[in-house]
């Protein structure tokens, strides 16, 4: 571990360090098997107003076979985070912090390497599945170029094993296998496209909004593939959405993040009982489902993230903000399993601190 | 904080002619013919997006139109508003028809119909300002310049984009989504109209932004008086803002009855369907098993009978199985064989969305092999039949034979349902299971 | 934040959007390096064309069919000196005051030729992008029909056509322009009746016809004001290739009569000869010109359409620092 910390310390990132280094720098004791560990994530990419700061100092645990939910609304940074994971960063983007995936940190790999752990190691599935899929392609071939290419090693024959295989998990009838992405329905593609990720046997995947563009039924349909994946071949998922009901039906664990930030993160079960951030608390109260009777909302609009505001960056927006809410970043509160970033949650404040905030009224305006 | 409706019941309604009434409703269009090569034989390439719709909408009342994609229900909004040209069919406004109405002679009648849509980020013109969308409408339809600015202001603040001076010089990309879907809707009732139909209009927001948007259309419709259709594929947020809803699935009204009733006693196995498998914010509920299979049809030829028998899992002998069908249950069975199986199965039946299946009634169809001899194929029918007896299809065939070079099929004669009351409620349902054969 | 903004910066962000809707201004400032620098020198290009077009009776010495001054003739194929610049050529013509002379005819007949076929190409693609039907198909069918010519044959046969028995200066000028017309109307049609069909299937075109706005309204605010930012690219690219339409025309004898204005083209042609005895400044002068009017315009079309389309623009971001890490930012975990 001090091996770690000592390379993070000097100012440029050293590139050129050569796999072998790489091999040594593993992590010591404390290395509970997970497949990705993710401490004090920042990235930031070039804005025509100046740095966004899209993710800002997150934390996250992904074990074997456990479905992670990343819930936030729009522009809080989540699609970006999922894809820095992946090493898919926008152009002029900066990235520093802690990730490691199966023992290697894969901030210090050089980029052919990373390239190469991407879908082998972590697979990614996307939120519109017929424009990721080339049109000209055939499934066929669309599955033996990704076998060739990470597993050079299989044969013809082999690699139509796998790629049957895999349609098969998903339900895909062997008959369509020649067939071109236009002649399948959108449930149908994206049963592909997680066919494709599979077809490697990641150990982990991101699913970013993997059924926002699809019906009802058919997303019940492929939340149900995805719950039985973990099990089948045990692997970590990510499963970012903006939709706290598949968080609740199909996630073990959820982070809850704004504005670049996790604010509050564990089992879902307690987050959904005892929810402990007022963001948690605002957005389950905000959604609609079969049991609402009456419409809640947060009041004004998710922050810039050119210019976020001080310290706890909910604090414009919170019912029961503090004057400490607005000095001073809050830290973690909580046992390992069910965590939140919430002043509330302290017992050391001051009087003080605890003033209740005197905010401008929010105006009509700024509403979103 | 905007609460829950007041539920209308139908007694409750204002007593009178309905507002808008809507008879055998048919919008066809034909397809181009790049498609037609993926028909079967003999079938014109039209998709019946709207087929045969009857239904009543009171003054303020809401409809919820509930239906995926494929089901019609945009259509429906725009065939209301005379945007999409029906094919056959009847719509009263206040006892007016509109359907042969011309373009001219409709758009006067554009100022009580309005619509909002469903992209928030699409539907204001890019290169006019907001002040400008709104007075545009207000100059179409002849309003006197001088009362514009006062009545595009008095516009945007009844929709919360207050204070007005603010937001008329913005651009659409300037705003947030929320603001542009208030924009739109200050754009809608700057005339006053009697309708408006939202089409989905706030599937494309943020959760927390959607209450608040639903807040204001229940209040204009408070305050304004105003009548909404209210289409959706969201069960939950139909649930709240409409007193009845109508279940769309491939052009038909399935299911229609008030809000109540129909959430706490589904009656159509689709409408149960949807219900179970909306993600529901509940963690004590897991995801759904027993959902139909397979997904909803190519609208250019839909299933025989009743269109859902494909999927349905209470499906009947007499729903409306055909030969065609054949290709699922292939499908479905070739996902869990041995490749060689595989193999010579498919060589055998050929290829399963062009079967060579021809519908003699309905009640008689033929298969011809793609090769291999017909005693062949009926062998490997029966093998299927054996290896899965629960398969629905095989209870709906009456006998099998090869007949020369084809296999003959007779099946239970088919029959189509029939939107019809129920007798212990104010619902109306199109499905066997509640109107057996024998009712008229 | 959230708070509301006090009212002077209030103006000063709608001030600054408002600058921002001159189509590209924004843009513009944002373009960098290469780009940037291949609008500025053809802009400089065009603009010294043009100067030099308007202000040509006072910058060039002499007519553009002089061939004697105060009684005195001018020496014929005289090389360059201090009374003729540029040299004479065989009939004794100034040949710097003729290459100035021939820029204002190039000016006028393309701005003549750009705005005619504007005028017509521009409202026939939008009415027949947005009508359809049997209209879109005839007047689709023709324009490639037009497109298939190859562009200086055309040109040759209307000016034939348009020009056979006038032969005045206006005559000629306007003339060639209405050739040049015909021949590049099918790229305008073009361009806006596919850019209206592409706008016609917006939801906000859909949402104009269901407030009630007739077709007319709907053509003009809602599609061509969306459309019309496709033009002022073409009209650039357009004026180049009609330049050297023109030229073409000159060249081959059609055209402008040689009495009536000074062409490069023309001259050109009559260089030929002239080349064979080693004579080079009576075709070295106007081929230049051509050269350098058609690069400054296309310059400036091809950077517009850099700028105008956001895909291709090349916008300067600073690349971002992450800022070292606060001591009470880092996570306790």
């Amino acid at each position: 571990m001090s091996e770690l910390r000592r390379r993070r310390s000097r100012d440029d990132q050293d590139a050129s360090v050569t796999a072998i280094e790489i091999e040594a720098v593993q992590t010591g004791p404390g290395d509970t098997g997970d497949i990705l560990r993710v401490r004090d994530l920042r990235i930031w990419y070039a804005g025509t107003k100046g740095p966004v700061q899209a993710v800002d100092g997150v934390s996250l645990t992904f074990r074997p076979g456990e479905v992670l939910g990343l819930v936030g609304e729009s522009g809080c940074g989540k699609s970006t985070l999922g894809r820095g994971l992946m090493g898919l960063l926008p152009r002029g983007a900066a990235i520093d912090g802690e990730l490691v995936f199966a023992g290697t940190d894969l901030l210090r790999l050089p980029p052919k390497q990373r390239e190469k752990l991407r879908g082998a190691g972590m697979g990614l599935i996307f939120q519109e599945p017929m424009t990721r899929l080339d049109p000209l392609m055939r499934i066929s071939d669309h599955f033996t170029e990704e076998l060739k290419v990470h597993e050079p090693g299989l044969s013809r024959k082999e690699a139509r094993e796998r790629a049957l295989e895999a349609l098969r998990a998903l339900g895909i009838p062997p008959t369509r296998y020649r067939n071109y992405p236009h002649e399948f329905s959108g449930g149908m593609r994206q049963r592909i496209m997680i066919a494709l990720a599979l077809a490697l046997r990641p150990k982990f995947i991101v699913a970013d909004e993997p059924t926002t563009a699809l019906d009802v039924l058919v997303e019940a349909q492929i939340l149900r593939i995805l719950a039985d994946i973990r099990v089948r071949f045990s692997a970590a998922i990510l499963l970012i959405t903006h939709n706290l009901g598949i968080v609740a039906e199909a996630c073990d664990r959820v982070a809850v993040m704004y504005a670049g930030k996790i604010v509050e993160q564990g089992p879902v079960r307690e987050i959904f009982a005892e929810p402990r951030h007022p963001y948690t608390q605002a957005l389950l109260r905000s959604t609609i489902s079969l049991t609402t009777q009456a419409l809640h909302s947060i009041p004004g609009a998710p922050p810039d993230l050119v210019d976020p505001p001080p310290a706890c960056r909910f604090h414009p927006r919170c019912p029961h903000a503090m004057h400490v809410c607005a000095t001073r970043q809050p830290p973690q509160f909580g046992e390992s399993g069910h965590v939140a970033d919430c002043w509330l949650l302290s017992d050391h404040l001051t009087v003080a601190d605890r003033q209740p905030l005197r905010r401008a009224e929010v105006a009509v305006a700024d509403e979103a | 904080m905007p609460t829950k409706p007041e539920p209308t019941t139908v007694d409750e309604r204002v007593a009178g002619e309905p507002l808008i009434s809507v008879r055998d409703l048919r919008v066809a269009y034909a397809l181009r013919t790049n498609a037609a090569a993926r028909l079967l034989g003999g079938s014109s390439g039209m998709v019946h997006a709207i087929d045969g719709v009857d239904f009543d909408l009171a003054r303020g009342e809401v409809l919820g139109v509930v239906g995926e994609s494929g089901s019609g229900k945009s259509t429906l909004g725009r065939a209301l508003l005379g945007l999409v040209r029906p094919s056959s069919g009847s719509i009263r406004y206040r006892g007016q028809e509109l359907t042969h109405l011309s373009e001219s002679r409709l758009r006067p009648l554009r100022r009580k119909l309005q619509m909002v849509f469903q992209d928030p980020h699409a539907s204001l013109n890019p290169s006019m300002t907001i002040g400008r969308a709104i007075s545009d409408v207000l100059r179409i339809h002849g309003l006197n310049p001088d009362d514009r600015p006062q009545a595009v202001d008095a516009a945007l603040e009844r929709v919360g984009l207050a204070p007005a001076s603010r937001f008329t010089p913005k651009y659409p990309t300037e705003l947030s989504g929320g603001q542009k879907q208030r924009a739109v809707i200050a754009r809608a009732i700057a005339l006053g109209p009697e309708l408006l139909v939202a089409d989905e209009p706030i599937s494309m927001l943020d959760m927390s932004v959607r209450a608040k948007i639903l807040g204001l259309l229940d209040e204009l419709r408070r305050d304004l008086g105003l009548t909404f259709v209210y289409i959706t594929h969201d069960l939950a947020s139909a649930r709240f803002f409409a007193n009845r809803i109508a279940i769309m699935y491939l052009g038909k009204i399935v299911e229609t009855g008030p809000t109540a009733e129909i959430f706490d006693h589904p009656r159509h196995p689709y409408t149960q369907a949807l219900l179970r498998a909306i993600p529901d914010p509940d963690p004590s509920r897991g995801i759904a098993r027993d959902l139909p299979r397979g997904e909803v049809p190519d609208a250019v030829r839909p299933p025989a009978g009743c269109p859902f028998h494909p999927r349905c899992p209470s499906v009947l002998p007499y729903c409306g199985w055909e030969a065609r069908d054949l290709g699922m249950v292939f499908e479905q069975r070739w996902t869990s064989v041995t490749p060689e199986e595989f193999a010579r199965e498919s060589r055998l039946v050929g290829n399963v969305d062009q079967l060579s299946a021809v519908e003699r009634s309905d009640r008689a169809a033929e298969v011809r092999p793609a090769s291999g001899s017909a005693q062949d194929l009926l062998e490997l029918l029966e093998v299927a039949r054996a290896a899965n007896p629960d398969e629905p299809f095989w209870q709906s065939v009456r006998e099998m034979r090869a007949n020369g070079g084809a296999v003959a099929i007779t099946f239970v004669p088919r029959v189509v349902p029939r939107l019809l009351p129920v007798a212990d409620a104010p619902v109306e349902v199109s499905c066997h299971l509640h109107h057996p054969i024998g009712e008229s | 934040m959230t708070t509301a903004l006090p009212e002077s910066s209030q103006t000063e962000i709608v001030r600054e959007q408002r600058l921002t809707r001159i189509p590209g201004l924004a843009a513009l400032r944002a373009t960098a390096g290469f780009q940037r620098g291949m609008l500025l020198v053809g802009a400089l290009l065009v603009l010294m064309f043009v100067v030099i077009a308007i202000f040509a009776p006072w910058i060039a010495p002499y007519g553009f069919n002089q061939n004697s001054a105060n009684g005195v003739d001018f020496p014929t194929l005289a090389p360059p000196s201090a009374q003729h610049w540029f040299g004479t050529t065989v009939s004794g013509t100034d040949v710097f005051s003729r290459v100035i002379w021939g820029a204002r005819t190039a000016l006028e007949v393309i701005v003549l030729a750009v705005a005619l076929s504007i005028v017509v190409g521009v409202p026939l693609g939008l009415i027949s992008g947005y009508r359809g039907g049997w209209l879109d198909r005839a007047l689709v069918l023709i324009t490639d029909a037009l497109f298939a010519f190859p562009t200086l044959l055309l040109a040759i046969v209307i000016s034939i056509a348009i020009a056979s028995g006038q032969s005045s200066a206006a005559g000629g000028i306007v003339s060639t322009a209405i050739a040049i017309t015909v021949v590049y109307v099918p790229q305008y049609f073009r361009v806006v009746r596919n850019a209206t069909v592409a706008a016609r299937e917006e939801p906000y075109v859909e949402a104009a016809r269901a407030l009630g706005a007739p077709p007319r309204v709907v053509m003009v605010r809602y599609v061509f004001a969306n459309v019309v930012q496709t033009v002022p690219v073409i009209a650039t690219l357009n004026a180049g290739d009609a330049i050297l339409t023109l030229a073409g025309l000159g060249f081959l004898g059609f055209g402008i009569e040689p009495s009536s204005a000074a062409e490069w083209g023309y001259d050109l042609n009559k260089s030929l000869s002239d080349a064979a005895a080693g004579i080079w400044w009576t075709g070295l002068f106007p081929g230049l010109a051509i050269v350098l009017i058609v690069l400054g315009v296309t310059l400036v079309g091809e950077s517009l359409n850099d700028v105008l389309n956001p895909v291709l623009r090349t916008t300067k971001l600073p690349r971002v620092v992450l800022p070292r890490r606060r001591p009470e930012s880092a996570a306790s975990s």
